[in-house]
């Protein structure tokens, strides 16, 4: 085998995907090859590192594809050949039957001349259009379950979809002006809601941006709630935006969601106290105090959590181990995961 | 081609000297190569095949050349005595290197979630163990060496998303 093609070979070296022969040739042409030589001898700290079955494991797992969600699997079954035949063959049957059945539309109500006087009442009238029949709020009922979230948006008030859709049929025949009024009224309350769905999902993401980022990194690390005890004296869960009286019992309660050194301090002005060290395991409930409560004069304190893994360990150590020998930082130097701070308030 | 332990080493002892040369300079270079391969020498003369001693001498020359980097950027390490030869047990895990490997970890995790379809299933499959030919039944390729070639643009795609190199430089 010439070197190109021994070099075809390299990929399998450091994942051990080479046959015996496969592996010898690669070899042999590194001796003849400077270059090939070279690459192999790079890639020598990925090959240890995937001799580790564990590390392969995960590496592996990583590449796992990801479990197809309900919709993507009915997307997938839908856009094959046959599924969409049927489904067309379906909308062409049911369109006919729709524009076989249709009755006539009531050309006569936007051609019926209607007094003056009535016309101006009517659209006097435009601020408070009567409420539907009996019939259609039921119907309206029914697609509010389908539609739930535009209805919910449409019945808030102050927002123009928040009124019943006109009666255009039901409703006696009108002038030309009228229905000209109701359906400028329907688009704006179709626009009101789309803007109202728009700022809601903007007002979503701003607040998805603004939420602390150590918070969502801390979460899959671990999770935490405040607890008060009630007159009964069990510790029930608060919010977390609570205020507490002076001398109430609170506690800290976390549940642990890797492995890793988890550490609570308590800060209050310029004193801190140190809560809470210690190595915890996946599943661990942990409550600080153990017993009792958590100091509760009247003030503001700030708790801060922080659950260190085994990288953060060991980036810690070995930092510490350079900075004793006067030496750089560890390459990757980075903090680790930002601590949570619980903010309590205590009143008089 | 049949090699005897003589030639292998003499061609080794070129190859690994040109490699240090590139790596840590020529006056480190060749005390580097002398020391590996006095422990080839000592260590692992009842090995004569190209398939063991090459891989060997990446391993001795990975440790040599990290140990080498480490030791340069201490201050005022580079002339004190050796403790190599004091043979002090060391029974507490490497932090340092336990940190190395979990850098590298993240990093080819990170390179390896950018890769896409053919190279995330071909690599997916090489950790899993399967041989190429495994993997060329596995994605119905024609021929072995479509597997190689793929292979071979997927490994470089990988390198590339790491920067161009697998370990990070210091």
């Amino acid at each position: 085998m010439n070197i190109p093609e021994a070099e075809k070979l390299l990929g399998g070296y450091a994942t051990g995907t080479l046959t015996e022969a496969e592996r010898a040739t690669l070899l042999e042409a590194s001796l003849r090859n400077q270059a090939l030589f070279e690459a192999l001898a790079d890639e020598e700290a990925l090959r240890e590192l995937l001799a580790d079955p564990a590390t392969r494991r995960r590496l592996a797992a990583s590449l796992a594809p990801a479990p197809k969600s309900l919709l993507d699997r009915l997307a997938a079954t839908f856009w094959r050949p046959l599924p969409m035949a049927s489904a067309a063959a379906l909308a062409a049957v049911a369109i006919a039957v729709v524009l076989v059945q249709r009755p006539n539309p009531p050309v006569e109500m936007a051609k019926a001349p209607s007094p003056p006087p009535a016309q101006s009442q009517m659209i006097r009238s435009k601020e408070e259009v009567p409420p539907p029949p009996a019939a259609e709020k039921q119907q309206a009922k029914s697609v509010s379950h389908t539609y739930g979230l535009v209805l919910r948006d449409a019945k808030k008030p102050n927002q123009p979809a928040a009124e019943p859709p006109p009666p255009a049929f039901a409703a006696p025949p009108a002038s030309p002006v009228v229905v000209g009024a109701l359906a400028e009224r329907q688009d704006a309350g179709k626009l009101a809601v789309a803007e109202s769905l728009v700022k809601e999902k903007r007002a979503a993401a701003a607040e998805a941006d603004e939420a602390p980022r150590a918070r969502e990194e801390a979460a899959v690390r671990f999770q935490w709630e405040i607890q008060r005890q009630d007159t009964a004296g069990v510790f029930r869960t608060v919010p977390n935006t609570a205020a507490f009286r002076a001398g109430e019992a609170v506690r800290l309660a976390v549940e642990a969601r890797q492995a890793g050194q988890l550490v609570v301090i308590e800060q209050s002005g310029n004193t801190s106290r140190e809560l809470f060290t210690r190595q915890v395991q996946p599943g661990d409930h942990i409550l600080i105090p153990p017993a009792g409560s958590l100091l509760t004069a009247a003030g503001e304190r700030e708790l801060v959590v922080q659950l260190l893994d085994t990288t953060d360990q060991l980036r810690a150590k070995a930092n510490s181990a350079f900075r004793s020998q006067n030496m750089p930082m560890a390459r990757n130097s980075a903090e680790p995961v930002a601590p949570v701070r619980i903010r309590l308030r205590f009143v008089e | 081609m049949t090699h005897t332990r003589e030639q292998i080493l003499v061609t080794l002892r070129e190859r690994i000297l040109a490699y240090a040369t590139s790596r840590i300079g020529r006056d480190q270079a060749e005390d580097l190569t002398q020391e590996t391969l006095l422990v080839l020498e000592e260590k692992y003369s009842h090995l004569d095949a190209v398939a063991d001693l090459v891989p060997l001498s990446f391993q001795i020359l990975r440790f040599k050349i990290a140990d080498y980097q480490r030791r340069g950027v201490r201050r005022g390490e580079f002339h004190s005595v050796s403790t190599d030869g004091l043979h002090i047990a060391d029974t507490s895990v490497d932090a340092h290197t336990l940190l190395e490997r979990k850098e590298l970890e993240d990093r080819l995790r990170t390179a390896m979630a950018k890769l896409e379809g053919r190279c995330r299933e071909i690599f997916r499959l090489k950790l899993e163990g399967r041989s190429f030919r495994e993997i060329q039944s596995e994605l119905g390729a024609e021929s072995i060496n479509t597997v190689y070639t793929w292979d071979l643009r997927c490994r470089k795609r990988l390198l590339d998303l790491m920067g161009g190199s697998w370990e990070s430089r210091p």
